[in-house]
C-alpha cells in the first residue's frame, strides 16, 4: 500500500488544541488545514482579527498553539531516539491533567506537525484512533510518535495505556501510518519517562 | 418535489471534492455549480434563505435522495462515480467527495476513503458508487465493503452503508446484511 497520501507535504506546522475543543491546526502552505481551522467555531472569531496581527502570531498569542522549538517555515527537528521526542514535550510535565501529543514525522523522521489532542481532564485512553489519526492524515505523515503525561508523577504505563497502544497500532496500520512509539512522561516534578516500545523489548504490545 | 421531514435545510454544506482533498469545488461538479447547488436546483433540498443549504440525513431513504443527482452526472460524464459522504454526529452531511470510479478504485485503501472524513472531522461515512447496469452488487463490491468496514471500525469512523446506484434505483448493502 502506498504510504503517502495525495496531500501536499507540509514543511513546518504548529498545531495545538484548545482543551475540549476541536483540533486547531495551522500548516504553512496547506489550505486544507486553514479551512479546517476556520470551521472551528471557537477559533473563527479569533481568525477574523488575524488579518492585522498575522495569523501565526495570533495563534501563539491566544495560546491556541504552543510554540515548540522552531518557528513556522523552519524544518522540524529529527526524531532519532526517545529522548528527542521527550524533549519536544517537556511542557506536558507541568499539566495537572492528561494530554496526548501526536508528533507527525515525514519519511526522514523529521517532525512535520505536532498535534495536542486535548482530553480535558479525562483519561488519555478515552481518545478514539480517529482523534489521533486526523492530523497525521491531513499532513500526510509517514509515521507518528505518541506521548502523554501522567500528572501523578509515575511514568509507568497503565493497563489502559497498553490497550490504547494496541488499538492505535492496529488502526494506524490500516491507514498506512507507522506508530513509532508511545511514550509516557511523568509530571509532578519527576523527570522520568517510559517508552512502551522499549518496555516490550523493541516491539509494540 | 418537496423535502421530506428527514431532509432539513438550514446552513452550509461544505464540499470536499477535488483530488487533493482540498475544500474546493470539484471540476466534475463545476458545471452544476457544486453539489449543494445541484440539490437545491433539483428540489431535493430547499434552502430557507440565501445561505447554502444544510443537509441532514436521518435514514437510508434520505441518503438515497441526496445521492440521486449522481445518476445524471455519471450519465453526462460517461463514467461511473465513487462517493464518500461525510456525516456529522448529528447526521448532517458535512461534505460529499465525488471522484470517477476508475479501475484503481476497485482497490480503494482505507486511507483514500477516509481522507475526506478526516478533513471534515466527520463522525461517520457512507460510501456510494454508480453502476451503469442494475444495482446488483458484484463480488468485488461486497469484498471491498467488508474490508473497509473493518478498517473504519478500528479507526472509530463507522462505515454506515455502501449504496450502489444502478439503473433500477439505489441499493444499500447495509440492508443486504453486508455491513
Amino acid at each position: 500500500m502506498a504510504l503517502q497520501g495525495p496531500h501536499v507535504k507540509t514543511r513546518a506546522i504548529v498545531l495545538g488544541v484548545e482543551p475540549g475543543a476541536d483540533v486547531i491546526v495551522y500548516a504553512k502552505g496547506s489550505e486544507i488545514l486553514r479551512e479546517s481551522l476556520q470551521r472551528n467555531p471557537a477559533a473563527r472569531e479569533k481568525i477574523v482579527t488575524s488579518e492585522t496581527s498575522g495569523f501565526e502570531r495570533l495563534l501563539f498569542q491566544t495560546a491556541l498553539v504552543r510554540p515548540v522549538e522552531w518557528q513556522p517555515g523552519a524544518v522540524g527537528p529529527v526524531i532519532r531516539e526517545t529522548e528527542d521526542a521527550v524533549r519536544l514535550c517537556e511542557h506536558l510535565r507541568e499539566l495537572d491533567h492528561e494530554r496526548m501529543v501526536v508528533l507527525c514525522l515525514d519519511e526522514a523522521d523529521r517532525v512535520t506537525a505536532i498535534h495536542e489532542a486535548g482530553v480535558g481532564g479525562q483519561h488519555a485512553a478515552a481518545l478514539l484512533p480517529r482523534d489521533i489519526a486526523r492530523v497525521p492524515m491531513l499532513v500526510g505523515a509517514e509515521a507518528i510518535v505518541l506521548l502523554h503525561n501522567h500528572p501523578s508523577g509515575d511514568a509507568t504505563p497503565s493497563p489502559d495505556d497498553i490497550i490504547l497502544t494496541k488499538r492505535m497500532n492496529a488502526a494506524l496500520e490500516a491507514l498506512g501510518i507507522h506508530l513509532v512509539d508511545h511514550i509516557v512522561l511523568a509530571g509532578s516534578g519527576e523527570r522520568e519517562y517510559t517508552s512502551i516500545r522499549e518496555l516490550y523489548g523493541g516491539r509494540l504490545p | 418535489m418537496s423535502p421530506g421531514p428527514d431532509v432539513v435545510v438550514t446552513a452550509p454544506m461544505v464540499e470536499v471534492l477535488d483530488e487533493s482533498y482540498g475544500l474546493r469545488r470539484n471540476p466534475l461538479l463545476e458545471p452544476y455549480g457544486g453539489y449543494a447547488e445541484l440539490l437545491v436546483r433539483t428540489g431535493i433540498v430547499r434552502p430557507e434563505g440565501p445561505a447554502p443549504p444544510r443537509v441532514i440525513v436521518q435514514d437510508a431513504a434520505a441518503v438515497a435522495r441526496v445521492l440521486r443527482p449522481l445518476t445524471g452526472i455519471a450519465r453526462a460524464e460517461h463514467r461511473d462515480l465513487f462517493v464518500v459522504m461525510c456525516i456529522s454526529g448529528r447526521n448532517q452531511v458535512l461534505g460529499i467527495h465525488v471522484r470517477p470510479l476508475s479501475f484503481h478504485t476497485a482497490e480503494l485503501s482505507p486511507r483514500q476513503v477516509l481522507q475526506p472524513a478526516f478533513a471534515l472531522s466527520a463522525s461517520a461515512i457512507i460510501l456510494a458508487h454508480t453502476h451503469e447496469g442494475p444495482s446488483e452488487p458484484e463480488p468485488v463490491d461486497i469484498e471491498n465493503t467488508q474490508r473497509l468496514k473493518t478498517a473504519c471500525e478500528a479507526i472509530g469512523l463507522p462505515l454506515l452503508d455502501h449504496i450502489i446506484i444502478g439503473s433500477d434505483g439505489p441499493l444499500g448493502l447495509a440492508e443486504h446484511g453486508v455491513l
